[in-house]
C-alpha cells in the first residue's frame, strides 16, 4: 500500500490542492461555532468576550418563533425533497427516450440554462410574473376566464410554499438532470439489445435496465440530499418572501440566522447558535440515511 | 471499484459547487469606498474663491493652511454620499476649507458593512448613525469624547444649546455625540399631497375627512382607472405615518415608530397593538385595501417603484412620511413636461368630528435627526471637530445648503439671508441636479438656521416663484409637528431583554400590519391585533413596556425639573 502510494507521488500531488480548499473554507472557519457558547463582543473579540455555555440554544429552543421555523423549514425543505429530487430523475429518463438528437440538445439547454441566472434576476422575473399591475400570469388567466379579479400571488401565504417549490424546479431541474444523463449514457447497450431480442417494451426496458443501472447514482444523490434536509433555502426564500405577511410561512431558520445575526438586531452569538442547531440536525440525518444505505450496499462511506 | 469511481465523480461536483458557493457568499460585504476616483483638486480653480466672511468667527478650521481629509461612513442602506469634490459645493469647501472627505459607501447592507469595519479594527474617522447605536462603541471605547472641544470652539455648542447637549451626555457624564439636524422648532415631512390636476377635473370635492376621502378615492377609481387613487409608498408607510395620526387628537404617528411601539394612555405608556386609534387605522385602510383604493403593492414595491409613480403624477392622492421632499422633485419633473401640472400639500385628514389642529402627523425633538460620531481612529480628531464647528456655523450652513458665495447667489441680506442671483433663477433643472445644494448639509444640519434662511428667502421671491416646499412647510407640514422630547433617547441595551424584545418586535409589528391589511373585514383585524398582542408578551415585550414606561417618566421629570 505505502509502496503503491510512494510510486504514483505524483498523482497523489494532485489531491493537494483540493485538501487544502477543504481544509482551508470547510474546517478552518469551524472555530467561529465557538461564538455560539460565548456573549460574543464584537470589539473584545473571541478571546476576551465572556462565556455563556448553553444559555444561547436555550434561548433559541425557548423562542416563540422556534416552532414556526421548524415547521416551515421541515415543511419547505420536505415538499422540495419530493418534488426536486425526483424530477431531474424523471426528465434525464424522458430525455434519454428522445431520438431526434436536436430536438433532446434544444431541451437539455433550455431546461439547464435557468440554474446559471442568480437568485435576484429569477425572483425579480418570478415577482413581475405574479404580480398584480401587469402580471404576466394574472392577464393569462383573465383571458382564459379563470379569474375575475387578478390574484396578489404573493401577498397569499397559502400559495407561497408552492411557488417557491415550482420555482425551485424549474431553475434547478436542467442541470440536475445532467449528472443522471451521464450516468444513463454509461449503461451497457448490449443490456438493451438482448432485453429487446427477450421482446422487452421501452417503457419496460426504462424500468428494467436503466433504472436499476444509474440506481448508485440516484442513491448517492438522496443520501446527500436527506443530508440537506434542514436547508430549506436561503436566497429564494429572502427574496420571494419579501412581504411581511408571508413572514409566517416563508422564516425558515437560514433566514433566521441572516435576520439575527447580521441585519438589525445583531445578535451573533444567538444567530450562531441556531446555525450550528441546524448544522447539529443535518450531520445525524446524514449519518442515519447513510447507514440505512449501507444496508443496500450503496453508502457514501 | 465502481464505488470509488463515482465517488471521485461526487467529489469533484463538491469541489465546484464548493467553488461557486465561496465566491456567491462574498460579494455581499465588498462594497469599496465610492471615493476611489476623487483626485486632490488644485486649490484656485474655483470662480468663488472669495471666501464670505463668517458672520460668527470660526478660531482655527479655516487658519489652517495643512489640508484635512478624513473618512466618513453614513449607516445607512439607502445612503451612498457622492464624491467628495464632483460638485461645486463640495468643491468649494475643499479649496477653500482645505478639507478633503472621503465617503465610505454601505452597498445597501449598512449594518453588515459596519460590523466588518469593527471587526477588522478599520473604523472610518467619522460615523453618522442612529442614536441608540452609540452606546456600544461609548462602552467599547471606541469614541472620542467631545466636551473639552465643545468648549474651545464657539460655533457648535452656542447653536445646540446646553439643555440638548445635556440629553446627549453618556452614562460616564461624557458627550460622544454631536446632533445631526438638531431642532429649536417644529420640523416634518409627513402629510397628504393631492395631484391638483386631477382634483380640479373631478370638481375639487371637499376633502376634510376620512369619508370625504374615501368617496373621492371611489370617484378617482372610476373615471381614472390607470392612476393610483392612494399611494402610500414603500412597506405601507402612509397608512401607520398618515391615517394613524388622524385617528386620534394629539396623537403624533410617532407612537408606531420603530423606537416606540408604545402609546401613553394617561399616565401609563401601553402597547401600540391595544391602541384604539390603530386599530381605527388598521380597519380602514384594510378597507380601501379591499376596495382596491390603496396601491395593491403596497408591501411589494420598493422605494423606487413609489417614487416613479409620484415622479410620473400617476397618483391621485399620496400620503407618506417623506411627501413633502418627494413632492418637489417630482414637481421639477413633472412641471418640466406640463407647466400646468400641480401637487398641493393639503391638512391633515382626521376622522369625523375631531378637531383638525390637533392631528399630527409629524414629531420633532431637539436632538434632530441622528448622531454625529468621531472615533478614536481619527488621527487629528480636533482638526475635524474644529470643521465640523465650521459647518454648523451660519457660513457653513449657508454653504452647504445654498451653495458657496457667486454660485446661486452674490450677496446677503443684513440678516445673513443669501439674495438669489440671476443664474440661479435661469438655471435648469438638470444642472441643479448636480449642484445638489443641501445635500452636504446632511453632513452637519442646523434645522433651525436653516429653516429660518430658507423662509426668509422665499419671503425675497414673488409669490409664483417660491419653492413648493417651503411653501408647503410653512403653510401645512411644520405646523402638523408635534414635540416628543420625552420620548427620546429611550432606547434600551439591544443585549438585554427589554432590548432583544425591541428588536423582536420591529419585524413582527411588520407582519402583523401587513396581514391587518389584507384581512378580510373589520372583526379580522381586531382578532389579528388581539393576538399579536399576546403573542408579542410571548417574546418578551412587556418587559419593553416596562423599561420604556421607566424611561418614559425619568425624561418627564428631567424636561420638567430643568425648565
Amino acid at each position: 500500500m505505502k509502496a503503491r502510494w510512494l510510486k504514483q507521488w505524483d498523482l497523489q500531488l494532485m489531491v493537494v490542492p483540493a485538501l487544502l480548499f477543504v481544509l482551508l473554507f470547510s474546517y478552518v472557519p469551524m472555530w467561529g461555532i465557538v461564538l455560539s457558547f460565548q456573549q460574543y463582543n464584537l470589539f473584545k473579540g473571541v478571546f476576551h468576550s465572556p462565556w455563556v455555555g448553553l444559555d444561547n440554544f436555550k434561548l433559541f429552543f425557548n423562542a416563540p418563533e422556534f416552532w414556526q421555523l421548524m415547521r416551515n423549514t421541515v415543511a419547505i425543505s420536505l415538499l422540495k425533497f419530493v418534488t426536486a429530487f425526483p424530477a431531474p430523475i424523471v426528465l434525464a429518463l424522458l430525455l434519454n427516450e428522445i431520438r431526434s438528437m436536436a430536438f433532446k440538445r434544444f431541451v437539455q439547454t433550455v431546461t439547464y440554462l435557468p440554474h446559471f441566472m442568480s437568485w435576484v434576476i429569477v425572483a425579480t422575473f418570478v415577482t413581475s410574473l405574479l404580480s398584480v399591475d401587469n402580471g404576466s400570469l394574472n392577464i393569462l388567466l383573465q383571458k382564459l376566464h379563470a379569474i375575475g379579479d387578478p390574484v396578489n400571488w404573493l401577498s397569499i401565504p397559502e400559495y407561497f410554499w408552492a411557488i417557491i417549490v415550482s420555482v425551485g424546479v424549474w431553475k434547478e431541474i436542467g442541470f440536475a438532470a445532467i449528472v443522471y444523463l451521464a450516468a444513463i449514457a454509461g449503461v451497457d447497450p448490449a443490456l438493451y439489445e438482448s432485453a429487446s431480442m427477450d421482446g422487452a417494451s421501452r417503457l419496460r426496458q426504462m424500468f428494467a435496465i436503466t433504472i436499476p443501472c444509474i440506481s448508485p447514482v440516484i442513491v448517492i444523490f438522496l443520501i446527500l440530499a436527506i443530508g440537506s434536509i434542514l436547508n430549506a433555502g436561503f436566497e429564494d426564500l429572502l427574496l420571494l418572501g419579501k412581504n411581511p405577511v408571508l413572514g409566517s410561512v416563508a422564516n425558515v431558520i437560514d433566514t433566521y440566522v441572516y435576520r439575527m445575526g447580521l441585519k438589525e438586531a445583531q445578535r451573533y452569538s444567538y444567530a450562531t447558535a441556531a446555525g450550528l442547531f441546524q448544522a447539529v440536525v443535518n450531520v445525524i440525518l446524514l449519518v442515519v440515511a447513510n447507514r440505512t444505505a449501507r444496508r443496500f450496499g450503496h453508502s457514501l462511506w | 471499484m465502481n464505488k470509488r469511481k463515482w465517488f471521485s465523480i461526487l467529489f469533484g461536483l463538491t469541489l465546484i459547487v464548493g467553488a461557486s458557493g465561496c465566491s456567491g457568499s462574498n460579494s455581499g460585504g465588498n462594497a469599496s469606498p465610492s471615493s476611489s476616483g476623487t483626485a486632490p483638486a488644485s486649490p484656485s480653480a474655483s470662480p468663488s474663491s472669495s471666501a464670505s466672511s463668517s458672520a460668527s468667527g470660526s478660531p482655527s478650521a479655516s487658519a489652517d493652511a495643512e489640508p484635512l481629509k478624513y473618512t466618513i461612513y453614513p449607516n445607512y442602506d439607502w445612503w451612498t454620499m457622492q464624491a467628495w469634490g464632483d460638485d461645486p459645493i463640495s468643491k468649494w469647501i475643499q479649496d477653500n476649507k482645505k478639507v478633503t472627505i472621503e465617503p465610505i459607501s454601505s452597498g445597501g447592507a449598512a449594518a453588515t458593512k459596519l460590523n466588518t469595519m469593527e471587526v477588522s479594527g478599520s473604523l472610518p474617522d467619522v460615523i453618522i448613525l442612529e442614536r441608540k447605536d452609540v452606546p456600544r462603541f461609548v462602552e467599547n471605547g471606541q469614541l472620542v469624547a467631545l466636551d473639552s472641544y465643545l468648549d474651545k470652539y464657539p460655533n457648535a455648542k452656542a447653536a445646540i444649546g446646553e439643555k440638548t447637549l445635556g440629553l446627549l451626555r453618556a452614562k460616564d457624564g461624557h458627550i460622544y455625540m454631536l446632533p445631526n439636524w438638531f431642532a429649536t422648532k417644529p420640523t416634518n415631512n409627513a402629510g397628504w399631497v393631492v395631484n391638483m390636476k386631477i382634483y380640479t377635473a373631478l370638481g375639487s370635492p371637499k376633502l376634510e375627512t376620512f369619508d370625504d376621502l374615501e368617496a373621492y378615492l371611489k370617484l378617482v377609481k372610476e373615471k381614472y382607472p390607470d392612476v393610483v387613487p392612494l399611494e402610500v409608498g414603500f412597506q405601507g408607510d402612509g397608512i401607520d405615518t398618515l391615517i394613524y395620526a388622524g385617528m386620534a387628537e394629539d396623537h403624533p404617528s410617532f407612537y408606531a415608530n420603530d423606537s416606540m411601539f408604545v402609546y401613553p394612555d394617561g399616565d401609563q405608556l401601553k402597547p401600540v397593538l391595544e391602541d384604539p386609534a390603530l386599530k381605527e387605522a388598521w380597519q380602514f385602510a384594510a378597507r380601501l385595501f379591499r376596495e382596491k383604493l390603496i396601491t395593491q403593492d403596497a408591501f411589494t414595491q420598493t422605494n423606487d417603484q413609489y417614487l416613479e409613480k409620484v415622479n410620473a403624477g400617476r397618483v391621485a392622492v399620496y400620503a407618506t412620511g417623506s411627501a413633502g421632499p418627494d413632492g418637489e422633485q417630482a414637481l421639477r419633473l413633472l412641471k418640466a413636461k406640463d407647466p400646468t401640472f400641480d401637487y398641493k400639500v393639503i391638512w391633515p385628514l382626521h376622522k369625523e368630528g375631531l378637531d383638525p389642529n390637533k392631528i399630527w402627523p409629524g414629531n420633532w425633538n431637539s436632538l434632530g435627526w441622528n448622531a454625529i460620531v468621531i472615533t478614536q481612529k481619527a488621527k487629528d480628531p480636533e482638526r475635524i471637530f474644529a470643521f465640523y464647528d465650521w459647518l454648523v456655523s451660519q457660513e457653513g450652513q449657508t454653504v452647504t445648503f445654498f451653495g458657496p458665495k457667486g454660485l446661486l447667489w452674490d450677496d446677503l441680506t443684513p440678516d445673513g439671508v443669501p439674495i438669489p442671483n440671476e443664474y440661479s433663477k435661469t438655471i435648469s433643472p438638470d444642472a441643479l441636479e448636480k449642484i445638489h445644494p443641501g445635500q452636504w448639509t446632511d453632513l452637519f444640519g442646523n434645522s433651525a438656521l436653516v429653516d429660518r434662511i430658507k423662509t426668509a428667502q422665499e419671503e425675497l421671491k414673488p409669490a409664483d416663484q417660491q419653492s413648493w416646499l417651503v411653501r408647503s412647510q410653512q403653510d401645512v407640514l411644520w405646523k402638523t409637528s408635534m414635540n416628543v422630547d420625552p420620548f427620546v433617547n429611550s432606547d434600551p441595551d439591544p443585549n438585554s431583554p427589554a432590548g432583544i424584545a425591541s428588536t423582536q418586535m420591529i419585524e413582527f409589528f411588520k407582519q402583523t400590519f401587513a396581514k391587518a391589511i389584507y384581512a378580510k373585514d373589520d372583526a379580522e383585524v381586531v382578532s389579528i391585533m388581539e393576538k399579536a398582542d399576546a403573542d408579542s408578551n410571548k417574546f418578551g415585550f412587556d418587559k419593553y413596556v416596562r423599561f420604556k414606561n421607566d424611561k418614559w417618566h425619568e425624561n418627564l421629570q428631567k424636561i420638567n425639573g430643568n425648565s
